[in-house]
């Protein structure tokens, strides 16, 4: 069973309860940060902020327009993260979190090229890290209770579940939401569907959201070219045996031509 | 509030003015967005800024600071010049039939009764705002509401000045706005639509900040939005417990319970105070509240022989002492010593850098906080030379709510019982540790070393141990009131005595801690899903449980539900259904009950006109805010003509309207990630790292202005002082147009000081010691600035 | 420092016949970044990769990746490919010598990038780990990991023979004609081991999709890689012999290595044609006239390493060494162009990133690059073998020149 979450950006009010309680639950220390241009803060999340509220502010058509998007890891159905791990530290659980098995990592970072959302999130400043990640409150959810962030929101912004319920409940408001919502749930099918879906009362491009990312599968991207090596060595093979029985041949051949009288 | 937070999810359509939801009261988003979704309510947010909530809301309208008057004015006169409102409700529940003295007049800005003094201020004598009154004393009424001098009319007329185009430009607004926000909201003047007005500071911090929420109130009366599922005046509580501690009496003028405090030149004897009881209404009681409460603060000590000890309760001189006075008079030194209580007004107060002074002549000064706030470490911020302060300074450190048990009551009334969850950290203790040690010591040394009075303290009945701690529960049992012989807790306050039989804490609360073991504020019991959302059996709403002040009028005058989808009470021919505590007399037949709806009130009826009590008129009158830009297009006055301008001396630094030195309109708010005055947040990593520095938010045009990048640093400066912070350049700010003019709203938050981990300029350096006539309250909300670049960029901290 | 300071004391550790590398000022330089190289590791390992290098979560490959370990593969490509040469080639065994320093310089090269990855990871002291506890079969790293810790095992079996050569003990020439009987095999394995790292090195980057700047996207990046490592080989085989031969004052073999000449050219056509091909398919052709510092760089990658070796390459100036030398080193250039913009140019707008390399952190690189070619020269000069048969049998081997 995939859970997952449908952060509903239209009930989102940018209260950041959910910043502050995935410190709390998972025990991050606050950041050196300085006021920036809006009010997202830590501007960019790292090792130690797992989801912040990225604020937008802007004016269209003469009006002003402030969005709060959530971020953080997805939790892709087929996470490209799990798929280039060289350790096998990253593992889609049976109950859709995506986690990171901190004994296994040895530190390659494929993880952060391949993630599509820019995930996750390296503690570069110890000399021993640790890469880092939204983990869906594994632990918690493991034990029946739901994500912190989930927990907190006040609004009810973030609904934790079965993903195919919140699926169907997304659509449903989308349905029953008279053009209040965009038609999209974003995480249905981006990068080949994650567990973790927005809806969105203000068109997506107004949020931080990644619009541009991948409806495929990205496993896929290097699957098709790995899926391919068993018949890249076969070819290499008998085209080096091949070639070595030629040259073999004629090797003997121009040895016999030169010597004709030795066998 | 009239109404509590989880009734928002019976609104139709919420007006926010003057307060921030989203930002400062994330939960009562919840329950909007849940009207939101199952009622298809509409949002309205009138904000100068464009805040959080803003950002969620159906439709935002800009509104320049501290003209509330104008735009609720602007509303009521849409709603009865278009037969927008209420009809039956506002002639039969309010006050509208009433005729007012034939002498009643407003011209050039004064109601009629103006005593204008010396120095411009102005006193009214109220005679001319009475109703009038037929042989028998009753008042004099048109049920149709067409009589000339009858309330509905004098206000028709009065706000008849308040034209769309009026409002729009006093307010900064578009016509078509306004009129976008009049139509919204005033289809709520119709008996199945029920409109929420949610206000807070954004209103009361103004020189006519009572008056503003008059206005809200009145709007809702014709409406016939109040004692309504969804409807109210809601003011949400800036504080977790605020509306506790005002309920206990923070206001230096009320005893608990909203008792008046009595003075010694008025009320020498108790027999004096109790005079003034009123003779109708459900304050016609208060004698038996206060004997009750002498009871429980003297015990068998107060008697009906020594006037239940009136003698030995302070009692209030001829002089004000509200914050700003107390600071005043700390500036002449008059005061020796203070306590700071959990108050940290080194960086809340007015004119702060003058208030820091002040602190200065104190002889000593207690500070209990959780940090060392700034005003325990005022003679050492900026501008202060601590070798010349001679002030002793105490901090006592204090307990953190997890770390202490006790109740907190919420905006929505609710009294709810909180366990200790963890000991406070190193030497701190809670507060009733405190104030019990403190008391304990005194009553010694006036047992000891006597002094002028020492009865009253030596006589307190102070029974609160339990082992070597003071109990809270048994303050809590005081508190409800309990029999005096039997010690039986009391169950309402319609038990009260005033024969020295019930000794009672606080009127309003009883009911909520009779007993030690179920106390009703420990009570946890949900509504079944699909009913109003009153939750009954959750906590304890004063008074006596009720969760929607003043219910009557939710029916009509057979009892039925104005709105039979929102059914809060029904009467079935023989009794009430009911889903709330009744406002009223629920046995009598709902015919009885009609006459008395807000029984509350003393004419039993809604106030659209108050005849006595305000000091600055019966209804409100727009005014501009005392520093404005722009003279009073409304009337001939500028300001509020009652506003004390206090302090004439080194608080009084003002500055006049349309002075092109200061040409901006300042602002100051809050924002979800601090708390007041950063006290407790800016020493919290997680919260300093989101809302790191103090800022400034210009709009992007006054930005282009001044050639400010954001982030540079710009000096924001008033008569008063100035502060360097980084600009932040946002479409949040914009400038409205005000009678032709363009005038900039530059705007910031108030959280910052020097002490604690996150440190920046205060806001309130700025503020003017000035405040509304009627609560002094200072006006926080609406002020002149002038805005300059500063060179550099990024935060200024320290 | 002169030739004869420079002549280490012997000691009892090791006989003299065993320490015939010679110091030279040039070499002296060489170690010198090596040095600076292995104190900017020990750096590293106490103070962590953010206070050393530029990465940040932005842009978390950095020079050390690219470099160390995507570009320092191929430039050991000289290792299969002349190897196949050699072995399954008609006429392979005129190219014995070459194949001689292929291989070592190929293992060089592989060790290099190994121990260079070990700091560039996080964890160092987890670097077998993979390999030891099991990893992820989906990971094209894990896969490189696999097929470079085997092709190191081959490597070896491929340069023994050049210690064995210099023992005189018989088992040793015995056991060393044996493994020369299935060296063949060795060598069909490493062929096949390379052709899967060597394209997985392309597959890295294609998890990337079309994030990755037009310019660069190639449905089928790995096959470019694999082309490009396969041209290396045998361009960096021209680009080593000129150096070696110069420098070990050894006949350049023109008429071998001009032989190979057309493959290169050959295989780069076939490669440029291919990206301009999928270029146009994936409708982007319009993308190389977009004025953008991307475009500047994305020109400048395919006319020097691509049009330029070419040309060179399929005309007669192959005949020279001169003609070898520009085209075979254009070709490596080329193949780090390619690498270093599929890694960096064409990722960092996607990723948003801010990385500037930081001093230490190209130190290491350079130094570990000196260090390599330093290790070849104390191989080349310590293994006689490797050079094989000199012009003047009679003239002590020395270095001579820089
Ligand atoms: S969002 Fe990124 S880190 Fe999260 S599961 Fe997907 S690929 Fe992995
Ligand atoms: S807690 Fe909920 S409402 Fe608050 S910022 Fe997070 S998602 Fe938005």
């Amino acid at each position: 069973m995939t859970y997952g979450m449908l952060i509903d950006l239209s009930k989102c009010m940018g209260c950041r309860g959910c910043q502050v309680a995935c410190k709390q639950w998972n025990d991050l220390p606050g950041e050196e940060t300085s006021l920036g241009t809006d009010f997202t803060n830590p501007q960019k999340r790292s090792a130690y902020t797992w989801t912040t509220i990225d604020f937008l502010t802007a004016e269209v058509n003469g009006r002003t327009v402030a969005t709060f998007t959530k971020s953080g890891c997805m939790h892709c159905l087929e996470p490209a993260c799990e798929s280039v791990c060289i350790a096998g530290a990253i593992k889609r659980q049976e109950n859709g979190a995506v986690t990171i098995d901190h004994d296994k990592c040895i530190g390659c970072r494929y993880c952060q090229l391949g993630c599509p959302f820019g995930v996750p999130k390296y503690e570069y400043d110890k000399p021993v890290p640790r890469m880092q990640k939204c983990t869906l409150c594994y632990d918690r959810i493991s034990e029946g209770l739901e994500p912190a962030c989930a927990a907190t929101c006040p609004s009810g912004a973030i609904l934790f579940g079965e993903r195919e319920e919140l699926l169907a409940l997304a659509k449903q408001r989308i349905a029953e939401g008279n053009g209040r919502y965009v038609d999209h749930v974003y995480g249905e099918h981006e990068a080949g569907g994650t567990a973790v879906m927005y809806i969105s009362s203000v068109p997506l491009d107004l949020t931080t959201l990644n619009t541009g990312v991948t409806t495929e599968s990205v496993p896929g991207f290097t699957w098709k070219a790995m899926r391919q090596l068993p018949a890249l060595v076969g070819g290499a093979a008998v085209l080096s045996l091949g070639l070595m029985a030629y040259s073999n041949r004629r090797a003997r051949l121009e040895a016999e031509q030169k010597g004709g009288g030795e066998a | 509030m009239t109404n509590h937070w989880n009734d928002y999810q019976n609104t139709d359509v919420f007006m926010v003015l003057g307060t921030n939801p989203a930002e400062n009261h994330p939960i009562s988003m919840r329950w909007i967005d849940k009207a939101r979704e199952t009622r298809g309510a509409k949002l309205i947010v009138v904000d100068p800024k464009f805040n959080r909530t803003a950002a969620k809301a159906d439709l935002y309208v800009q509104i320049r600071p501290g003209t509330d008057i104008a735009f609720l004015g602007g509303l009521m006169n849409y709603a009865m010049t278009h037969g927008r409102y209420f009809h039956e409700y506002v002639a039969k529940y309010t006050n509208a039939s009433y005729l007012i003295h034939p002498d009643f007049k407003f011209e050039d800005g004064l109601f009629s009764g103006a005593q204008v003094g010396e120095d411009g201020q102005v006193k009214y004598d109220t005679t001319t705002w009475q109703y009038q009154r037929d042989e028998e004393g009753n008042v004099r009424k048109d049920p149709t509401l067409t009589h000339p001098q009858c309330v509905f009319q004098l206000m028709k007329k009065h706000y008849a000045r308040y034209t769309p185009e009026m409002v729009a430009e006093t307010c900064g607004m578009s016509v078509e706005e306004f009129i976008e926000v009049a139509e919204l909201f005033t289809s709520t003047g119709r008996p199945d639509k029920a409109g929420n007005i949610m206000y807070a500071m954004g209103i009361t911090q103004s020189s006519h900040g009572s008056q503003n929420v008059r206005a809200v109130a009145m709007l809702q009366l014709l409406l016939g939005n109040i004692g309504i599922p969804g409807g109210g005046v809601n003011a949400h509580r800036g504080e977790s417990n605020v509306q506790g501690s005002t309920d206990m009496a923070m206001l230096w003028n009320n005893l608990p319970g909203y008792l008046p405090m009595p003075s010694a030149a008025a009320h020498p004897t108790l027999e004096a105070y109790q005079a003034t009881t009123p003779k109708s209404g459900y304050w016609s009681n208060r004698r038996k509240f206060m004997v009750s409460l002498l009871k429980a603060w003297w015990g068998e000590n107060a008697t009906a022989e020594n006037d239940f000890a009136y003698d030995y309760l302070p009692k209030l001189d001829h002089r004000d002492h509200s914050h700003m006075s107390i600071f005043e008079a700390m500036g002449r030194g008059e005061l020796k010593g203070l306590f700071a209580w959990g108050q940290n007004f080194a960086v809340g107060g007015p004119n702060v850098t003058r208030e820091r002074s002040a602190l200065a002549n104190l002889d000593w000064l207690v500070v209990v906080d959780l940090f060392e706030t700034e005003t325990a470490a005022f003679w050492k911020g900026p501008g202060m030379n601590p070798e010349e302060i001679q002030t002793e300074v105490f901090l006592l450190p204090a307990a953190a709510s997890y770390e202490k048990c006790g109740t907190v009551t919420n905006s929505g009334r609710w009294i709810q019982w909180r366990d200790k969850a963890v000991e406070p950290m190193g030497d701190a203790h809670d507060d009733l540790w405190i104030a019990d040690r403190l008391y304990k010591k005194l009553r010694e040394l006036y047992a000891t070393e006597g002094g002028a009075f020492p009865d009253p303290i030596l006589k307190l009945h102070w029974d609160y141990d339990d082992g070597d701690h003071p109990s809270a529960e048994k303050v809590a049992f005081e508190i409800n009131g309990y029999t005096w012989d039997d010690r039986v807790g009391l169950t309402t306050f319609g038990n009260l005595q005033d024969d020295g039989s019930t000794a009672c804490g606080c009127w309003i609360y009883s009911g909520y801690f009779d007993n030690f073991e179920t106390p009703k504020c420990r009570s946890r019991v949900k509504d079944e899903p699909g009913t109003l959302g009153t939750h009954l059996g959750w906590a304890w709403a004063w008074p006596v449980n009720r969760r929607i002040l003043y219910n009557r009028c939710s029916v009509d005058e057979h009892g039925q539900p104005w709105d039979p989808e929102r059914p809060l009470f029904r009467w079935d021919g023989e009794k009430f259904i009911a889903q709330d505590v009744p406002d009223f007399v629920a046995t009598n037949p709902p015919e009885v009950s009609a006459q008395n709806p807000f029984i509350m009130m003393q004419e039993g009826v809604g106030a659209l006109w108050s005849p006595s009590g305000m000091k600055d008129g019966p209804i409100p009158e727009h005014y501009e805010p005392v520093e404005s830009p722009v003279t009073n297009r409304l009337n001939k006055r500028q300001f509020n003509p009652v506003t004390i301008i206090s302090g004439k001396g080194e608080f009084g630094q003002l500055t006049r309207a349309e002075d092109p030195n200061f040409p901006y309109i300042c602002t100051t708010y809050r924002v979800t990630e601090h708390w007041q005055s950063g006290a407790m947040t800016r020493s919290l990593p997680w919260l300093g790292e989101m809302m790191p520095d103090m800022f400034v938010e210009i709009s992007p045009s006054l930005a282009a202005k001044l050639g400010v990048q954001p982030g540079d640093r710009v000096e924001v400066t008033t008569v008063r002082g100035s502060l360097v912070a980084p600009a932040m350049v946002t479409p949040r700010m914009r400038p409205v147009r005000v009678h032709g003019r363009e005038v900039e709203i530059v705007g910031m938050p108030w959280h910052w000081g020097f002490m604690g981990q996150f440190t920046g300029a205060s806001a309130n350096v700025l503020t003017p010691h000035v405040g509304d006539a009627n609560t002094q309250i200072p006006e926080y909300k609406a002020f002149l600035c002038n805005v300059k670049k500063a060179g550099g960029s990024g935060p200024v901290r320290g | 420092m002169s030739t004869m300071n420079a002549t280490p004391k012997p000691t009892k550790l090791l006989r003299m016949e065993w320490w015939r590398w010679r110091m030279t000022p040039g070499k002296g330089l060489l170690l010198a970044l090596f040095a600076a190289a292995a104190v900017v590791a020990v750096i590293r390992l106490f103070l962590g990769l953010g206070a050393t290098t530029g990465l940040n979560d932005s842009m978390p490959w950095g020079l050390w990746k690219i470099f160390d370990v995507v570009v320092v593969v191929p430039l050991g490509a000289t290792g299969f490919v002349m190897a196949f040469i050699r072995y399954f080639t008609p006429g392979g065994e005129r190219y014995e010598y070459l194949n001689r320093r292929a291989v070592i310089w190929a293992a060089i090269m592989y060790l290099s990038m190994g121990v260079r990855l070990a700091f560039d990871i996080g964890i160092p002291w987890r670097i077998i780990n993979p390999i030891v506890f099991g990893g992820n079969l989906h990971s094209p790293l894990f896969e490189i990991a696999w097929c470079v810790a085997l092709y190191l095992i081959v490597l070896f079996f491929e340069n023994i023979s050049r210690v064995a050569e210099e023992q005189k003990r018989p088992w040793v020439k015995r056991a060393d004609h044996l493994l020369h009987k299935i060296l063949p095999g060795f060598v069909l394995v490493g062929v096949l081991l390379s052709t899967m790292h060597h394209s997985s090195l392309g597959t890295l980057f294609m998890i990337t999709g079309k994030r990755m700047d037009p310019l660069w996207y190639h449905p089928w990046l790995n096959y470019v890689y694999l082309l490009t490592s396969i041209a290396t080989g045998m361009a960096m085989m021209m680009v080593l012999e000129t150096l070696t031969s110069r420098y070990y004052k050894l006949k350049f073999e023109t008429g071998l290595l001009a032989r190979l000449a057309p493959w290169v050219a050959g295989i780069l056509s076939v490669v440029l044609i291919w990206r301009l091909g999928a270029m146009a398919a994936e409708g982007q052709i319009h993308q190389i006239f977009v004025p953008r510092v991307e475009t500047a760089l994305w020109w400048g990658e395919i006319l020097l390493g691509y049009v330029a070796p070419i040309a060179i390459l399929f005309s007669r100036a192959r005949f020279t060494q001169k003609g070898l030398m520009a085209g075979g080193l254009l070709t490596v250039l080329g193949m780090i162009a390619l690498r270093l913009n599929v890694g960096f140019t064409a990722l960092m707008g996607a990723l948003n990133a801010q990385y500037t390399p930081t001093i230490p952190e190209i130190l290491f690189t350079v130094g570990a690059t000196a260090g390599t070619v330093v290790i070849y020269t104390w191989f080349v000069e310590t293994l006689p073998s490797i050079l094989g048969p000199r012009k003047q049998e009679t003239e002590r081997l020395e270095a001579v020149g820089d």
